[in-house]
């Protein structure tokens, strides 16, 4: 398979107040962020609110600074360019907002909306953009009658659509897609899902996919990402990670979920507490103090991304060992 | 809780202290020579030159500043030009009149405004909140002087109920001063009230209505209370907050309006102090003027700035 | 099944318009029986009443609302015909609710031990002093660790599964018969969510409290609730053990629902789609609310509204083509 990005060492640290006698405190919102992103995969990155997963997925496409580390999308590395050059990378990598009722403006027609980005990339003349635009509605299941009609005329699932066609219109080669499904209904979600999958079937598009139902990720993607407190916690295939998950964390995660089956009952790991402020990292393994196998070892020295076995990543002092 | 205090009263002084700065230099690069302007045209040179001197008025601008810095730390404003006395004398006469003015409207603006507020909003479209809304649209478009004026003509002249000018009757004397005192107040705070019970009634109207469609409401009134309790104990602080914001941001404007009343109704506080200074280009008063108003404001400032944090625990304390 | 505690009988409810003043009808006839020390889970997606349903019962409508017709039998009185006095001796003291957010459910200007103690003195006769330390005891019974110093907090201060946390610890303050939770994990993470449904669920065995659960997560309602009742545009459609409704959803929505989860299906497998999106009431068909959106639609469906029909014990469903089953 190609690999088509590399994110190496992504951190994203803010300033935040609060810090005695009014000093400010530093979020360490992203620690340390490496994956690869092979063509026509999709990427599940999974983890609670504090997680760091958005700012993650802002960071690498730079619609925030980063405060380190390179991503390098097919041998260029984005965090190094500037002006024309960054504008003409970054039109292969779109973003996909969780809140389709703020991603539009509500003052542009569904045709403005989604020729804007071909126009500002000097990809088409006007007449092209809006063949293209028709052309993006059919394909994401609206119909072309729509150009000109407003954003607030739609439902929540059809504004979904909107943006995918407003992403997709410049023919992106990655979808950083940021909680696309969240906002909206089951049953709308499932529209959404299936236009994902259809879209990669025909396009072959990669997906960044970033969301907290592990259900949702599950069912999209081929290899999973779970972060925790500014970091990956740990790495596979999907279906590794289902069927042997390592990191303490990703076990209380897959067994939080609630199963729509009455029979299944099951044990289920009920985790203490809160994930800890970003502004407060706790020292050694961050899981620390919500884990229950903890050894002294945790609290001392901060474990590393390692390989299990099977290039099944793991960040845990303990659980990685025992496969080894 | 003590740190916040003592963060808000250093901002204060800095305040303060640029305050006291500007209107030194303002009154020193004003065009007109002062010296000139006191003394007219008929005394000598040496005349003028000794009084520049006693003034202090031939020293470079800095010296003059330093000068002026410590006079004012011993509570030494300098003296009026026109008076002949200290500033500090006059203000100190003058100064009890117009905080008299300015807390006593405060003070009732807020207990009428608050509540009517409160009330309109929760009514929120009932002829009784159109007729508050009505009354209070014309209090925030309502011309000061003509409604000084008006007052005046009708309740001072027309019908002689309330006294035309000036704080008190010199030929009154205890308890019945007191009354006097009062009655000569209730046109002056009438108009400062017409003024600022707009805004308050508006501000508290609009935050009741933005409050009662807060989730904590739901809770509140499925907790089975009363309405009434509702209101009063679960919207109506948290209401009050952007109010009492917006009376901190006021107290500036506030001193203006006491300027036009007190000048209209002949009261003899700093602010009609300040309107005459203006005509004598009596700079040491109006400079003493302007310090003292600014103390006052940054004062009632910080004293808003204690309440808000009484109110809105939310307000970070470091 | 156990006598119901509170029953909720051909309940219709409508929103007046500002403007042209019609009432537009939202709940058509809505029955649902709560029993005793039941958890009874309320599921549909937004805009399908379950919420409106609940709101009726504690009395927390907006003014804009009318009810048209039904009763809500509690305690052998119609709660829709007491007047706020009498209702505010049922409300928080026999039927408690919690919401959604816990970040604005609580008040953010009095803290978190005033506000469990206002509950208490609303109800009982207690000294504030009292009620306070008993604040403290409620929230060491939702397991909030250093209560004591958490009743000096105020919400801003608590993280959002702390603070649904409290809004329990309020809701159960005295011991109310009914707890009413809309979506109380919503807006909480997954580990957090496992940890408060894990605490209603240990509250409930406790205090022999019914709970009724609104939620749009199937998932949740598999693993709390022993009964389902699933609510479409206004309508009841299904109703049924939670065991009965997942092995044998009968309703076209609730097999579409179901069909739709990404959970239950792996990634080969084309998710169900159901097509087009809830209307919005004033859209709402005159028969069966559902047939547009409906692949097994059929004349009558379009004409006559299917009532709910008994098609196994403890199972009902509102759709023709059971009746159809049923009568063949």
């Amino acid at each position: 398979m190609e690999k088509i990005l590399e994110v190496k060492g992504l951190q994203k640290h803010f300033r935040v107040k609060g810090g005695t006698l009014g000093r400010p405190l530093m979020a360490r919102a992203v620690d340390e962020v490496s994956f690869d992103l092979y063509k026509g995969e999709t990427l599940g990155l999974v983890g609670e609110s504090g997680s760091g997963k958005s700012t993650a997925g802002r960071a690498l496409l730079r619609l925030i600074e980063p405060t380190a580390g390179s991503v390098v999308y097919r041998g260029v590395d984005i965090t190094t360019l500037r002006g024309e050059r960054l504008r003409a990378v970054r039109k292969n990598l779109q973003m996909m907002f969780q809140d389709p009722y703020a991603a539009l403006n509500p003052r542009m027609t569904v045709g403005e909306a989604i020729t804007e980005p071909l126009l500002t990339h000097r990809m088409a003349s006007p007449r092209e953009a809006a063949d293209r635009a028709c052309r993006i509605l059919e394909d994401v299941g609206l119909s072309a009658e729509y150009y000109y009609r407003y954003p607030h005329e739609f439902s929540g699932g059809q504004k979904q659509r909107i943006s995918m066609a407003r992403s997709l219109a410049v023919s992106p080669e990655i979808l950083v897609a940021d909680e696309p499904v969240s906002a909206l209904d089951v049953s709308i979600q499932a529209q959404i899902i299936n236009l994902f999958k259809d879209l990669q079937a025909e396009h072959g598009m990669t997906y960044l996919l970033i969301a907290h139902d592990l259900s949702v990720v599950r069912y999209l993607s081929d290899r999973i990402a779970v972060m925790y407190l500014g970091e990956i916690v740990e790495l596979c295939s999907k279906e590794e990670l289902f069927a042997n998950p390592l990191h303490p964390y990703t076990q209380a995660l897959i067994s939080a979920i609630p199963i729509p089956d009455p029979t299944t009952k099951r044990d289920r790991i009920i985790l203490e507490g809160d994930i800890p402020s970003p502004t407060a990292v706790p020292f050694g393994c961050r899981f620390n103090t919500r884990c229950t196998g903890c050894k002294p070892e945790c609290h001392e020295g901060h474990p590393a991304l390692v390989d299990a076995g099977g290039g099944h990543l793991v960040r845990c002092h303990t659980c990685g060992m025992e496969v080894a | 809780m003590g740190r916040y205090v003592a963060r808000r009263v250093l901002k204060g002084v800095i305040t303060l202290l640029i305050t006291i700065t500007l209107t030194f230099l303002i009154v020193r690069l004003l065009p007109s020579d002062p010296a000139l302007m006191m003394l007219g045209e008929m005394f000598t040179a040496d005349q003028r030159d000794a009084l520049i001197q006693q003034f202090g008025l031939d020293k470079p601008l800095l010296q003059q500043y330093f000068i002026y810095l410590g006079n004012l730390f011993r509570g030494d404003l300098g003296m009026s030009f026109f008076q002949r006395r200290p500033v500090m004398t006059i203000i100190q006469e003058k100064l009890p009149w117009t905080l008299l003015l300015m807390v006593t409207t405060q003070i009732l603006t807020m207990l009428v405004g608050i509540p009517l507020g409160v009330y309109s909003g929760y009514k929120r479209g009932t002829a009784l909140d159109q007729v508050v809304n009505a009354v209070a649209i014309f209090g925030v478009s309502v011309f000061v002087p003509w409604l000084g004026f008006t007052l005046l003509y009708f309740f001072g002249f027309r019908l002689p109920i309330f006294p035309v000018g000036g704080a008190y009757n010199v030929a009154t004397s205890g308890f019945a001063r007191v009354l006097d005192i009062g009655e000569h107040m209730v046109l002056p705070v009438a108009t400062l009230m017409v003024i600022f019970l707009a805004n308050y009634v508006l501000y508290t109207r609009g935050s009741v209505i933005d409050v009662m469609e807060e989730d904590y409401i739901k809770t509140a009134r499925s907790k089975g209370m009363t309405e009434r309790r509702v209101l009063w104990k679960h919207a109506s602080k948290n209401a009050m907050i952007p109010t009492v914001t917006m009376a901190g941001m006021m107290l500036g404007q506030m001193v203006g309006g006491a300027v036009l009343t007190e000048t209209i109704y002949a009261y003899p506080g700093v602010g009609r102090m300040i309107y005459q200074a203006v005509g004598q280009q009596d700079y040491p008063v109006l400079q003493g003027a302007f310090i003292i108003l600014a103390l006052s404001v940054i004062t009632m400032n910080i004293i808003t700035d204690i309440g808000i944090l009484y109110l809105d625990p939310r307000i970070k304390l470091e | 099944m156990p006598e119901p505690i509170l029953s909720i009988r051909n309940l219709s409810v409508g929103f007046r318009d500002t403007e042209t003043k019609e009432v537009i009808n939202v709940l058509r006839d809505v029955s649902i029986d709560v029993p005793a020390d039941h958890i009874l889970g309320i599921v549909g997606e937004s805009g399908c009443g379950k919420s409106v349903t609940m709101h009726t019962v504690m009395g927390l409508l907006p003014r804009t609302a009318v009810v048209t017709a039904g009763q809500i039998r509690y305690d052998n009185r119609d709660l829709l015909g007491l007047n706020p006095v009498q209702m505010n001796e049922y409300r928080g003291k026999e039927i408690a609710m919690i919401f959604q957010e816990p970040m604005t459910s609580l008040n953010p200007v009095y803290r978190v031990g005033d506000q469990i103690a206002e509950m208490l003195e609303l109800h009982q006769d207690i000294s504030h002093k009292d009620a306070l330390a008993e604040a403290v005891r409620k929230l060491e019974l939702v397991s909030i660790p250093s209560p004591e110093k958490v009743a000096e907090q105020y919400p801003h201060e608590l993280s959002g599964g702390m603070r649904q946390r409290v809004m329990i610890a309020i809701a159960m303050a005295c011991d109310p018969k009914i707890l009413i939770a809309d979506e109380p994990t919503t807006a909480l993470d997954v580990t957090i969510q496992a940890q408060i449904l894990a605490l209603m669920k240990a509250l409930k065995e406790k205090m022999h409290s019914s709970i009724i659960l609104i939620t749009h997560d199937l998932g949740v309602v598999a693993e709390m609730a022993d009964e389902v009742v699933v609510m479409y545009a206004g309508d009841v459609v299904e109703k049924a053990l939670v065991v009965n409704l997942f092995r044998e959803p009968s309703h076209p929505y609730t097999t579409g629902l179901l069909k739709s989860l990404p959970m239950l299906h792996s990634s080969d497998e084309r998710l169900y789609n159901i097509v087009g999106t809830v209307p919005s009431p004033r859209n709402f068909p005159e028969a069966c609310r559902f047939a547009p959106r409906c692949e097994f639609v059929h004349d009558r469906c379009l004409v006559e509204r299917p009532r709910l029909v008994r098609i196994a014990p403890d199972h009902e469903v509102a759709c023709w083509l059971r009746v159809a089953q049923g009568a063949a």
